[in-house]
């Protein structure tokens, strides 16, 4: 063994200079393969409803998956959606932070069903004049049963899906369960009554601050560095995720999730009666 | 030297690793604890409390005729009222449509319909009340008429601008109401109550507990109303209230809201939801009992029918008696069958009788010298003069009536109603019998013309005599109260 020594450190190889430098360039070799950090992107800029909610799921579970993904903002422009699109959302949201830390970044708006999405995460930031909250249920009630000669089914509410009393009902777990995962969310940060926030007001970002609706008024920027300070990283890539995720750009296949209108311009009503966490702005609401 | 090469090549290996981790990293993502998410398992629908049972509802009783208003765009179905119809019709009582006919026009007048009807129920009015109307609505409650007025905040009407910015006008419901209410010091407010703490599934749903002592309120302990008006009275009662911790949409402010409420008289009262009497809110809670006091405010009407409501005055047959110095000639039997038609009109028999029949209503046609006129006039406080002595143009004898004056007995007739348990009786009363067959000429389905009313006396001028109607005749006393302070009660009889 001794001799083995020997022999290997008298070889040429076995040269100082080259002791030096190629544990050097194999440490700068293996470096490279630690990945810069990525904070990734994600952008809510519809109603949360099944297609956007799909996609942005799609792009949740890349973000899981992917290490170099180190954390992630969440850019909110969203009146809400549909009730199990934003758990669903939601639930993602939840299982992704597990891991990573997820911010959200508030543009114009995050109402109702955008809200509950957001706080799922760890940390919102909004612009001071964003509105933020309107937290609560809507829906339309059915018509009162009745039956058809040639439309037919197997019970009195088969076309109703429920009794107009039973489908108003429905909306209180649903309000709570909205209630609970803001408290869960914000804890101790949330400063304002039960009552107020669920009077179903909007806030402006200022006003939803000061209720401990979001934790800070700020920059998309800002968003992106608190999601890599949350990550504890740095000197970090930024990153839509979408490409990445579904292999295209923009959203090409639109299923709308909004009535049109005669003249073909987008109202602010869902084409389906169901059950929403969704803000319309009360003007366009009383339009037929 | 040799002795370290291997621990400077690994050191050198690791270095540029370290210093990207460290480029990159400051630290590691650790989440100590996971993240909670709701108890989506936990939540329950909200029940509604065990209804109330209200008590059977009596066997057919009453034969009250009560008004139902649909000619002010009044936002509701009349099914939507079926539950507290039901209960009238099951009490022998007749809902009566107050519609507009073809055109807009009333097919009846409200002023007629009035005359016969014990009740008015407007519900949710959006069209404005006319001065008529309120004055027709007005003197049937004054006289023991009931008015119940319902309105409900999801019964607003709303007009869209489409020519401009798609713009909504909301007309509530409250602002025909409160025009009816006026009178009787009761007001609508536009706005709803909530509770956002304690509610029936719905924060718009409101418990009640707090009642005042009434008929409308025995028996209740809870009520829930489903979106409802808040209301002041100065002078009425508020027969219920909401808990401190509601709120009125208006002011989003805590306080004991009134939601109905009787005026001073207990002859009008407001509710304002409508929502509560309509199946399944019907069962619950007292909403029941409520809907069923409800109904007997309806049915319990002290209706008072005088000379106004002519030819409603009637319950029952009619016996047409003339005093024995009437001269049924042909002349009267006209207007005597003319009269009988009248009657019949309003689903009354007649049929001329010798003398006063049990069981029946009386019309006696009289003049000013029947014998034993007296004896129907005396109660009434109505004194006749002795017409023995043969009259001047200036000193004609003078007939007293109460809340008239003294009235020259030349050129008038005399309508006279008094109502009795025994019997209901119309009094016409003239100088002779030419002068009664003009009396019974004024007499046509829609009132008496040339005649003053007041209360169940009507003075009505006759083409012959010394007099002009309207002038000389005429000397007042004691007019302050526009009734005759006749006593509407008491059953004159030949006996006295």
């Amino acid at each position: 063994m001794e001799n083995f020594k020997t022999k290997w450190l008298a070889h040429p190889l076995a040269h100082p200079v080259l002791w030096l430098a190629l544990p050097l360039v194999a440490g700068l070799l293996v470096s490279l393969l630690i990945p810069r950090p990525i904070v990734g992107t994600i952008f809510l800029r519809d109603a949360i409803y099944s297609y956007s909610a799909g996609e942005i799921i799609t792009q949740f579970r890349y973000a899981y998956d992917h290490p170099e993904i180190q954390a992630v903002v969440v850019v909110m422009d969203s009146p809400g959606g549909t009730v199990a699109d934003t758990e669903a959302l939601y639930l993602e949201m939840i299982r992704l932070r597990e891991k990573k830390p997820v911010v959200v970044s508030i543009e114009t708006m995050a109402a109702s069903g955008a809200y509950y999405l957001a706080v799922g995460a760890d940390y919102i930031v909004s612009k001071p004049s964003s509105e933020v909250g309107n937290v609560g249920v809507r829906t339309v009630l059915p018509s009162a049963p009745t039956v058809y000669e040639d439309d037919v089914s197997t019970g009195p509410y088969k076309f109703y899906g429920g009794s107009r009393d039973e489908t108003l009902r429905l909306l209180d777990p649903l309000k709570l369960s909205f209630y609970q995962a803001v408290r869960l969310g914000r804890g101790e940060k949330l400063l304002t009554t039960p009552e107020n926030l669920l009077s179903g007001k909007l806030f402006i970002g200022s006003e939803a601050l000061r209720l401990g609706l979001i934790d800070a008024l700020g920059t998309y920027s800002e968003a992106l560095e608190k999601a890599a300070a949350l990550a504890h990283v740095w000197n970090f890539d930024t990153q839509d995720l979408r490409p990445l995720a579904l292999g295209t750009e923009s959203n090409a296949a639109y299923y709308g999730f909004f009535l049109e209108t005669e003249d073909g311009s987008q109202s602010p009503y869902p084409r389906a009666a169901g059950v929403y966490y969704l803000y319309i702005p009360e003007r366009d609401r009383r339009l037929p | 030297m040799k002795r370290y090469r291997i621990p400077i090549a690994v050191t050198l290996f690791l270095l540029p690793v370290l210093v990207r981790t460290v480029f990159f990293h400051q630290g590691i993502f650790w989440r100590a604890e996971s993240v909670a998410t709701p108890d989506y398992g936990s939540y329950r629908i909200p029940q509604p409390p065990l209804s109330t049972s209200a008590p059977a509802a009596e066997a057919a009783s009453s034969r009250a005729i009560i008004l139902l208003d649909q000619s002010h765009a009044n936002m509701f179905s009349p099914s939507e009222l079926e539950t507290l119809t039901a209960l009238l019709h099951t009490r022998g009582a007749r809902v009566e449509s107050v519609a507009l006919g073809s055109y807009g026009y009333q097919e009846r007048t409200l002023a007629d319909q009035l005359k016969y009807a014990s009740a008015y129920i407007s519900v949710c009015p959006i069209a404005a009340y006319s001065t008529t109307e309120l004055q027709l609505l007005q003197d049937f409650v004054r006289r023991g008429g009931r008015l119940l007025v319902l309105t409900d905040p999801t019964r607003s009407a709303v007009s869209y601008d489409y020519a401009g910015y798609g713009s909504a006008t909301v007309m509530a419901d409250v602002i025909a109401a409160n025009s009816l209410l006026a009178s009787y010091d009761i007001a609508f407010v536009d706005d709803y109550l909530y509770n956002m703490s304690v509610y029936e599934g719905n924060y718009r749903n409101v418990f009640f507990t707090d009642f005042s002592a009434n008929p409308l309120t025995k028996d209740l302990t809870k009520v829930v109303l489903y979106a409802s008006h808040s209301l002041k009275t100065g002078s009425g009662t508020v027969l219920i209230q909401s808990t401190r911790t509601t709120k009125s949409s208006q002011t989003d402010a805590d306080g004991a809201y009134a939601v109905a409420a009787v005026d001073a008289g207990a002859n009008v009262l407001a509710i304002g939801d409508l929502t509560f009497l309509q199946p399944p809110y019907n069962q619950v809670a007292d909403n029941a009992v409520f809907i069923r006091h409800i109904a007997d405010f309806l049915l319990e009407a002290p209706r008072i029918r005088d000379l106004k409501d002519f030819p409603f005055l009637f319950q029952r047959e009619v016996a047409i008696v003339p005093m024995s110095d009437v001269l049924l000639t042909a002349d009267l039997l006209g207007p005597i069958q003319a009269l009988q038609q009248d009657l019949v009109g309003v689903g009354i028999g007649s049929a001329m009788a010798p003398g006063v029949m049990a069981g029946k209503d009386l019309i006696l046609l009289a003049t000013f010298s029947s014998p034993g006129i007296g004896d129907y006039l005396n109660p009434l406080g109505i004194r006749l003069p002795s017409l023995s002595s043969f009259p001047t143009a200036r000193t004609y004898p003078q007939i007293e009536i109460p809340g008239f004056g003294s009235i020259p007995a030349s050129g008038i007739g005399l309508i006279l109603f008094s109502r009795g348990d025994a019997r209901s009786t119309l009094i016409l009363l003239a100088e002779d019998s030419s002068s009664l067959t003009e009396l019974l000429g004024v007499i046509g389905p829609q009132g008496f013309s040339n005649c003053i009313l007041q209360g169940n006396a009507a003075v009505c001028g006759l083409s012959e005599g010394y007099g002009d109607f309207g002038s000389s005749w005429w000397q007042p006393y004691g007019v302050e109260s526009p009734e005759t302070g006749l006593d509407s009660t008491a059953a004159p009889s030949p006996a006295g």
